[in-house]
C-alpha cells in the first residue's frame, strides 16, 4: 500500500512539474496541412522506393535487363521507420516528382481511344488509365537496368525460351519510332503482363509495361495496341526516356 | 486517398495538434522544435493514413512516432554535432518564468530516453507496458529509465521537486 502511495505521489509530482512547465501562453498553431500533405506524399513514394515497389517481373528482353515493376502494396512500415527508411534515389525525390509529373501530363495528353482519364498508380511512374465504365488499366514505365551499346536494339522476346524450351512471351511485334528508336511489343505467357520495350539509337532503353494493378477497378494489363499508341506519341516517348534507370514504378 | 479519409485526417490534426505540440515541448523544451517534431510526425502519419484500418489508432501511432522521432533526432545530434544542453530560449520575465525556466533547464539535463519515459508515463499517462511498446524496449528498461530519470531530476532540483507536488 505504501509502495502504491509512493508511486501515486511520484506520478502526481512529475505530472505537476510538467503542468508547470506548460503553464504559459502557447504560440498560435501554424498552418501545417499543406506541407504535411506534400511531405506525406513524398514519403509514400520514398517508402515504395525503399521496399522496391514489390515484385519485379523480368521481361528478359535482349539481355538488357529491362524490367517492369509490378504494382503491389508496400510492406508495413512502422513509426520507427523514420523519414526515408532506405537508400535515397540517385536523382533525388524532386527529380522523381518531375518525372512523375511529366509522365502524367504526357499520358493525359495522348490517351488512346477508349480511355477518359489517367490517375496515379502505386508509385511515381505507375498510372491507371481509366475507361468510361470506371475500369482501370495499370501501366508502368520500363526501367532499363543498363543502356545498350549505341546502334543495338532489343532482340525479339519471343525468341527467348526457358530451360525446357517454353516460351515466356507471345504476340511479339516489332516497333520502330520516327526517331529511330526500335523495340518489341510482347505479351507474357506465364504472367498477365504486356509490354513494349525499345532502345534509342544511342542505346537508352525505355518503354511501358501493362501490369495487373490489383485494385478493385483493375481490368487487366493494357492491350498491346494501346501500349503501341502511347509510345508512338512523341511526348510519351520523351517522358519515358527521361525515367532514371533505377526509378521505382 | 478518398475525400472522406482526407477529411478524417484534417479532423485529426485539428483535434490533436495542440496536445502533440505540448508533448513535443515537454520532450525538447522549445516550441519551434516541438512544431518541427509534430510536423515530422504528421507527415509520417499522413503517408500511412490510408492504410490505418482504425482511425482511432492514429493517436497512438502519432504518440509513438513523435517520441521516436525525438529520440532519433537527439541520437543523431549527439553523434554529429557539438551542442550544449537543450536550454530554453525564452527570456525570463518574473518569478514564475524564472521557475519555469529552471524546470526546463533541469529537464534538459535528463537523458533523452529517460525524459521520454517520464513524459510518456507521467504526462501521457501511458502504462509501463504501453511505454515499453512505444519505445521498443523491455518493461524492465522502462522501470529502470523512469527511476533513473526521476533520480536525475531530484539531483538537479532537490527539494523544489517536492514543492511542485504541493502546488
Amino acid at each position: 500500500m505504501t509502495s502504491q502511495n509512493d508511486a501515486e505521489r511520484v506520478h502526481r509530482m512529475t505530472a505537476a512539474l510538467f503542468q508547470e512547465v506548460l503553464a504559459q501562453p502557447e504560440p498560435d498553431p501554424p498552418q501545417v496541412l499543406g506541407e504535411v500533405r506534400r511531405g506525406g506524399r513524398r514519403l509514400r513514394r520514398r517508402r515504395r522506393l525503399a521496399v522496391g515497389a514489390g515484385a519485379l517481373v523480368v521481361l528478359a528482353l535482349c539481355g538488357a535487363g529491362a524490367v517492369v515493376a509490378v504494382e503491389s502494396r508496400p510492406t508495413s512500415v512502422g513509426p520507427a521507420a523514420g523519414g526515408t527508411g532506405g537508400p535515397e534515389h540517385q536523382d533525388g525525390m524532386d527529380q522523381l516528382d518531375k518525372v512523375h509529373d511529366r509522365m502524367l501530363a504526357a499520358l493525359r495528353a495522348n490517351l488512346p481511344a477508349g480511355y477518359v482519364n489517367v490517375v496515379d498508380g502505386s508509385g511515381p511512374t505507375t498510372f491507371g488509365l481509366v475507361r468510361p465504365d470506371g475500369g482501370t488499366v495499370a501501366v508502368a514505365a520500363v526501367m532499363g537496368s543498363n543502356p545498350l551499346p549505341a546502334g543495338t536494339y532489343p532482340r525479339n522476346p519471343c525468341d527467348a525460351a526457358g530451360p525446357a524450351g517454353q516460351a515466356y512471351f507471345a504476340d511479339c511485334r516489332s516497333v520502330t519510332l520516327p526517331d529511330g528508336s526500335t523495340g518489341w511489343l510482347s505479351k507474357g505467357t506465364t504472367n498477365p503482363v504486356t509490354g513494349v520495350t525499345l532502345a534509342t539509337p544511342q542505346g537508352k532503353v525505355f518503354g511501358l509495361g501493362g501490369v495487373p494493378g490489383g485494385g478493385g477497378h483493375d481490368v487487366g494489363p493494357a492491350p498491346l495496341d494501346d501500349l503501341e499508341a502511347l509510345v508512338r506519341a512523341p511526348q510519351v516517348a520523351a517522358a519515358l526516356q527521361s525515367v532514371p534507370m533505377d526509378a521505382p514504378s | 486517398m478518398s475525400p472522406e479519409r482526407e477529411s478524417q485526417f484534417d479532423e485529426f490534426v485539428a483535434a490533436r495538434y495542440a496536445a502533440l505540440r505540448r508533448t513535443g515541448y515537454l520532450l525538447c523544451g522549445d516550441w519551434h522544435r516541438a512544431e518541427d517534431l509534430v510536423q515530422a510526425t504528421l507527415i509520417k502519419l499522413y503517408a500511412r493514413w490510408s492504410r490505418l484500418r482504425d482511425p482511432q489508432s492514429a493517436a497512438g501511432y502519432a504518440r509513438t512516432t513523435l517520441t521516436r522521432t525525438y529520440i532519433d533526432g537527439r541520437r543523431r545530434r549527439s553523434s554529429g554535432e557539438l551542442t550544449g544542453l537543450d536550454l530554453p530560449e525564452q527570456a525570463a520575465a518574473g518569478p514564475d518564468s524564472d521557475r519555469r525556466l529552471a524546470l526546463l533547464a533541469a529537464l534538459a539535463q535528463v537523458s533523452p530516453r529517460y525524459r521520454a519515459v517520464l513524459v510518456l508515463r507521467y504526462w501521457e499517462d501511458q502504462s509501463i507496458e504501453e511505454t515499453s511498446a512505444i519505445l521498443g524496449v523491455s518493461t524492465g528498461a522502462v522501470r529502470s529509465d523512469a527511476h533513473r530519470g526521476l533520480a536525475q531530476l531530484r539531483a538537479i532540483l532537490g527539494e523544489s521537486l517536492s514543492d511542485i507536488a504541493a502546488i
